[in-house]
């Protein structure tokens, strides 16, 4: 659908790797689409680069810029040769008619998006840390059949450092609850969590 | 797609459940009530959130295959009509008020939750300029000057920036020329001295990332060290005493042991200074310069031996 010609000669962009697609506090109105390649969202200050997320083919950047005209919240880099389409708010809301599947994939990104939102509010109204911490990790287990969890993604999820998140699970690791690598966290059984947070 | 009628305080699904089912409601009311966490109603943390005919539910959950986040039960006697996932793009098409409602509330929602997390996070809200243009300080120091200068082009199109922009692409100008050469490095100096150290600075670090001969790399760390003379001179004395082995084609290392000379004469450490100058004598010096060195040997060892006599 999205590679769909006709769509991307009208709405097609095309980005060499490394190249700036938008910067944070930039104002802007367009949101894109990507149809294939890859880019970097990151949060860029004077003495470093906080890389938020990595996504590609099938996902939106700058979407919430065609409800509210605010500056963008974060730099999107393209990390390879990347196809995007791009659009306006008029553009995008005269397509739901032909193409109701891109509303979809709209709401589809949108609903995960407010999802994270609500939790980081939550965790951030959450005091103690380890119940913050396993409270994420059990609704994690719960919203997917997995037993995987990011390392990156809880820590800027929850707003703890790398070192606040190893020390309380450490003692969860010498019981073989969990094991910890350098980049995930695998839960290897669920039971516990369960009766930590009664 | 299919309707069903539900009673007051009927339940329309269970929290942590599958459910492959996608909710409008036709008349009625809906509650959807958490059994953790909160919900960000208006301005008020609920631990429910209220829905009337017209609003969609349980799309979030269907679409990014998760199981129930909350429970749905009806407040009052409700129609709801319901549908799977595959039926979704139907629906829309012939309801395209549908789509935008449902867009509009949940980026709605997601900004109301953006706002709130800032307010508890006290998250200081700066200046957009500079802000931005600690993007463009970030991509000098990595020494990424086509992106830096990327950022500079995106800046000209907000208005507000134009001064700063104009003067950053005449001052920057030098250094894509790609050759560059201690006239170069001379050039930024006298553009950047005056009116703003911290680019300067974010510069000089950026080139000592991508320049590799080795003279020219003195010359750089020079001026970095340089800069931090006026700001904090207890700093500036410890990078040179840290750096002054880095030196060692150029003359950049005499200057610096001058520096600590006078330094620390003016500190009333005469040993140490007449150390430093002593160790001068070591370095490739010519007729001209060990002359001076032996100068400076003598002024201090004098000094040396009358702060002796007074003791």
């Amino acid at each position: 659908m999205f590679d769909n010609p006709i769509l991307f000669k009208k709405f097609g962009q095309e980005y060499d790797a490394e190249e700036i697609v938008f910067c944070e506090y930039e104002r802007g109105e367009e949101l894109y689409y990507i149809v294939s390649g890859k880019v970097k969202i990151s949060k860029i200050m004077k003495n470093n680069e906080k890389v938020v997320a990595y996504i590609g083919k099938g996902e939106f950047v700058g979407e919430m810029a065609i409800f509210e005209n605010k500056p963008r919240t974060a730099t999107v880099i393209t990390v390879e040769k990347t196809k995007f389409l791009k659009f306006k708010k008029i553009e995008f809301f005269q397509l739901i008619k032909t193409a109701p599947i891109l509303v979809i994939e709209l709401i589809k990104c949108l609903s995960k998006r407010n999802r994270r939102t609500l939790e980081q509010m939550n965790s951030l109204l959450e005091k103690d840390l380890e119940k913050k911490i396993l409270e994420y990790i059990y609704l994690k287990l719960n919203e997917k059949e997995t037993n995987e969890i990011k390392i990156s993604e809880i820590i800027s999820i929850l707003n703890i450092t790398r070192d606040e998140l190893l020390e309380t699970l450490l003692p969860y690791q010498k019981k073989s609850y969990l094991r910890i690598t350098t980049t995930d966290i695998f839960i290897n059984e669920t039971g516990w969590i369960k009766r930590k947070l009664k | 797609m299919k309707l069903i009628k539900v009673k007051k305080d009927g339940i329309i699904y269970f929290e942590n459940v599958n459910d492959k089912y996608i909710y409008v409601i036709k008349s009625g009311k809906v509650i959807l009530k958490k059994e953790k966490g909160m919900y960000l109603v208006g301005k008020f943390l609920k631990n429910f959130r209220e829905l009337k005919a017209g609003d969609a539910f349980g799309f979030e959950e269907v679409l990014t295959d998760t199981k129930r986040g909350n429970r749905a039960v009806a407040l009052e006697e409700s129609e709801i009509i319901y549908f799977e996932k595959e039926e979704f793009s139907n629906v829309l098409k012939n309801n395209t008020k549908l789509g935008e409602r449902i867009l509009n509330s949940i980026s709605n929602r997601i900004r109301n939750l953006n706002d709130k997390i800032k307010h508890i996070s006290n998250e200081n809200i700066c200046e957009d300029s500079k802000k931005i243009k600690d993007i463009y300080l970030y991509f000098l120091k990595n020494g990424d000057f086509q992106k830096a200068n990327k950022v500079l082009e995106r800046m000209k199109l907000d208005k507000e920036n134009l001064e700063f922009v104009e003067r950053e692409t005449k001052s920057t100008h030098i250094i894509k020329e790609g050759n560059i050469t201690e006239q170069t490095i001379k050039k930024l100096k006298e553009n950047y001295i005056k009116y703003d150290e911290e680019i300067l600075e974010s510069i000089l670090i950026g080139l000592n990332k991508k320049i590799f001969k080795k003279k020219l790399q003195e010359n750089i760390i020079y001026e970095l060290i340089k800069l931090f003379k006026q700001k904090d001179e207890k700093e500036y004395i410890t990078k040179i005493e840290k750096s002054l082995n880095e030196f060692v084609e150029s003359d950049y290392g005499k200057k610096l042991r001058y520096e600590l000379i006078s330094y620390y004469e003016k500190e009333n450490q005469l040993p140490k200074a007449l150390k430093i100058a002593n160790d001068l004598l070591d370095q490739k010096l010519e007729e001209k310069e060990i002359e001076e060195a032996r100068k400076r040997i003598a002024e201090l060892s004098l000094k040396i031996e009358e702060v002796e006599k007074n003791v």
